[in-house]
């Protein structure tokens, strides 16, 4: 048993005798157990563990699993959003996000959002996978961990020309597991593909510009329709979305090329030009999102974009919806 | 008599004190469309912002560190004009708007402020005219930069501090809190009043247009969250605890020479008339309790 004694000399504390020779040294009227107090105050550490405050339900991006009960009770529209690293899909989420948030998305109405911090923080870059910035700058990729699963943020807008609120599930990915499907053939991570209603495959407008990086990204979105069909058989239709709309327009040549693949494979697709951050005063900020969210609406086109197979203009009708990108919201 | 207790949120610097002085203040004048019907045992939290008001100046900050006791008012009312009509117990505790600042941040809160909010049957939402407190979202310059952020950690603003949470989406997920949480008696839908304070500090031309067209001008994403709200009785008042503001002088020496039972009125949309103008302070708990006096 522990003990200790005020008495100068005495070595119970140590050797558990009593410097007046009590025996036994519990005996000693200066003798002071501390073993109880040892105890007590080890129990008293584990019990005082700091309370957990209770918690209100999660603003978070939603799990797979999350989505059920959101998912049962109303019609979501899953957006499947699919595209390199440094495509735009942050860029995207983050301005169709500040639109709602400043009442300027033209013909919706912000309604709820059950991730709703998740995409503040989205447009603060305090969440981020890709952003705007190179791959090489992102910080250690431990999120890439193979069983990270999908997140999804979710959105419900209220549009002018629709009775009922639309609730859409947008996934927040790293660029980084398109990579892998396209050059891996890694496509478990995106296995919500086979559930989504539409697909946003996103491509760096930029790219398919500039005469040095025209034909390689020309090759990779072909290879990235090719890839969706073989991994996903019955994938819901396209929506191209050409991305930096305000550096150029894509070339009608250009859009024929991408679109002829799509007919080759029977992927239904449509193209839509956004601009989500502009350095060019001619095309807004946030050019091309109405659009590019009315058209995402249902399983369904909700605008006649459908692009008929046999159509022989199928490519001047694509650079007509790349152009319209540039209206004024 | 029946007991009920309605919570007050907001983020710093949303008026909340001073409404509640003020309110205390109506109360007790017994002129208004909700009275005292005896002074409560404890008016020592609502008297220290009632002093401040009196004099001609605003209510400091409530106390971060204070527990629900220490900033509640408990009061029993009951509607004007029926001196032998039913009594409502009401208590209010005044939570402090940096704690629900860090509740919104970290989507937790003390066990002792949960259980005040659940066991609340009815809610005032605060947000101020003009505050400094208040945060506007992004817009596509600074969102780029924080995108394309190459620092270490999260973010920081030009002056290296924290980007805040806009006050919009701090108040659609208050709204959450309170959906997720109120108590439901009888199963009705709680009523939840949305307060914005210092109404008057409004541009006239807009003043008009009532409580709802500006939460859809300055709240876009909060605005719209209340049309879509339908599990919470929600309605909009536009506040002014005295009718003006004391940093005017001039308003200042009016007020200290009226009497203040003349001074402060809320603003209501209505679908007949527009936007009304009432010089009752009381009307919005009238509102949130005003079902609790039907009650048998």
């Amino acid at each position: 048993m522990l003990a200790d004694c005020p008495q100068e000399n005495c070595t119970v504390r140590t050797t558990g005798k009593c410097l007046l020779n009590n025996e036994p040294a519990s005996s000693c009227p200066h003798y002071h157990a501390l073993t109880d107090g040892i105890e007590s105050s080890a129990d008293e550490k584990l019990l005082s563990e700091p309370e957990q405050n209770p918690s209100f339900q999660s603003s978070n991006t939603l799990t797979e699993d999350g989505l059920s009960s959101l998912t049962g009770s109303r019609y979501c529209t899953m957006v499947g959003i699919i595209g390199p690293p440094d495509s735009g899909k942050t860029a995207a989420l983050v301005s169709l996000y500040l639109l709602l948030s400043h009442g300027r998305l033209a013909g919706f109405e912000y309604a709820d959002s059950r991730s709703l911090m998740a995409l503040d923080e989205i447009s603060r870059g305090a969440r981020r996978w890709t952003g705007g910035t190179p791959p090489q700058q992102m910080t250690a990729h431990t999120e890439l961990s193979d069983d990270r699963a999908a997140g999804f943020l979710h959105l419900r807008v209220r549009a002018a020309q629709h009775p009922v609120a639309i609730d859409f599930l947008l996934p927040d990915l790293p660029g980084e597991w398109s990579t892998a499907m396209v050059e891996e053939s890694r496509y478990d991570r995106l296995a919500f593909l086979q559930r989504a209603d539409v697909i946003w495959l996103m491509v760096d407008g930029s790219r398919l510009v500039a005469p040095a990086s025209r034909q390689g990204a020309i090759h990779r979105t072909k290879l990235y329709l090719q890839r969706l069909k073989e991994f996903f058989p019955d994938l819901p239709r396209v929506i191209l979305v050409v991305t930096r709309a305000d550096t150029g327009v894509v070339g009608e040549k250009t859009i024929a090329t991408i679109s002829d693949e799509a007919t080759a494979l029977g992927i239904s697709l449509t193209v839509q030009a956004v601009s989500s951050f502009s350095n060019n005063p001619d095309v807004p900020a946030g050019t091309g999102l109405p659009e590019l969210v009315l058209a995402s609406i249902g399983r369904e086109p909700e605008v006649g974009e459908f692009w008929p197979p046999s159509e022989k203009d199928s490519g001047i009708r694509a650079i007509r919806n790349v152009l319209r990108g540039g209206v004024d919201i | 008599m029946s007991e009920h207790s309605i919570v007050l949120l907001g983020g710093p610097d949303s008026g909340k004190t001073n409404y509640m002085s003020r309110l205390w203040l109506a109360l007790n004048s017994k002129k208004a469309e909700l009275v005292a019907s005896r002074n409560p045992a404890n008016i020592k939290y609502v008297e220290g912002g009632a002093e401040h008001i009196l004099g001609g100046a605003f209510a400091p900050r409530s106390d971060t560190n204070s527990l629900p006791d220490d900033l509640t008012l408990d009061i029993p009312v009951r509607l004007a004009g029926d001196s032998d009509g039913k009594e409502v117990l009401i208590s209010v505790p005044d939570v402090s708007g940096e704690l629900w600042k860090e509740a919104i941040e970290r989507g937790d809160i003390s066990r002792e402020w949960m259980e005040a909010l659940q066991q609340a049957s009815g809610a005032l939402l605060f947000v101020r005219v003009l505050s400094k407190a208040n945060v506007a979202p992004l817009d596509w310059v600074n969102a780029a930069e924080y995108l394309s952020w190459a620092g270490d950690g999260v973010p920081k603003d030009e002056e290296g501090q924290d980007i805040l949470v806009p006050t919009q989406v701090a108040l659609c997920e208050m709204l959450r809190f309170l959906d997720e949480t109120l108590l439901r008696v009888d199963g009705r839908r709680s009523k939840v009043a949305v307060l914005i304070s210092a109404w008057d500090l409004i541009d006239e031309h807009r003043r008009p247009n009532g409580p709802n067209a500006y939460l859809k001008e300055e709240y876009p994403l909060f605005a719209g969250r209340l049309s879509d709200c339908t599990s919470l009785d929600v309605r909009a008042f536009g506040v002014s605890v005295v009718g003006g503001d004391f940093e005017d002088p001039e308003f200042t020496a009016k007020f200290q020479e009226g009497d203040i039972n003349e001074m402060g009125y809320v603003a209501v949309d209505d679908l007949a008339k527009g936007s009304l103008v009432i010089s009752d302070v009381t009307l919005p708990v009238k509102w949130v309790v005003g079902p609790l006096f039907d009650d048998e």
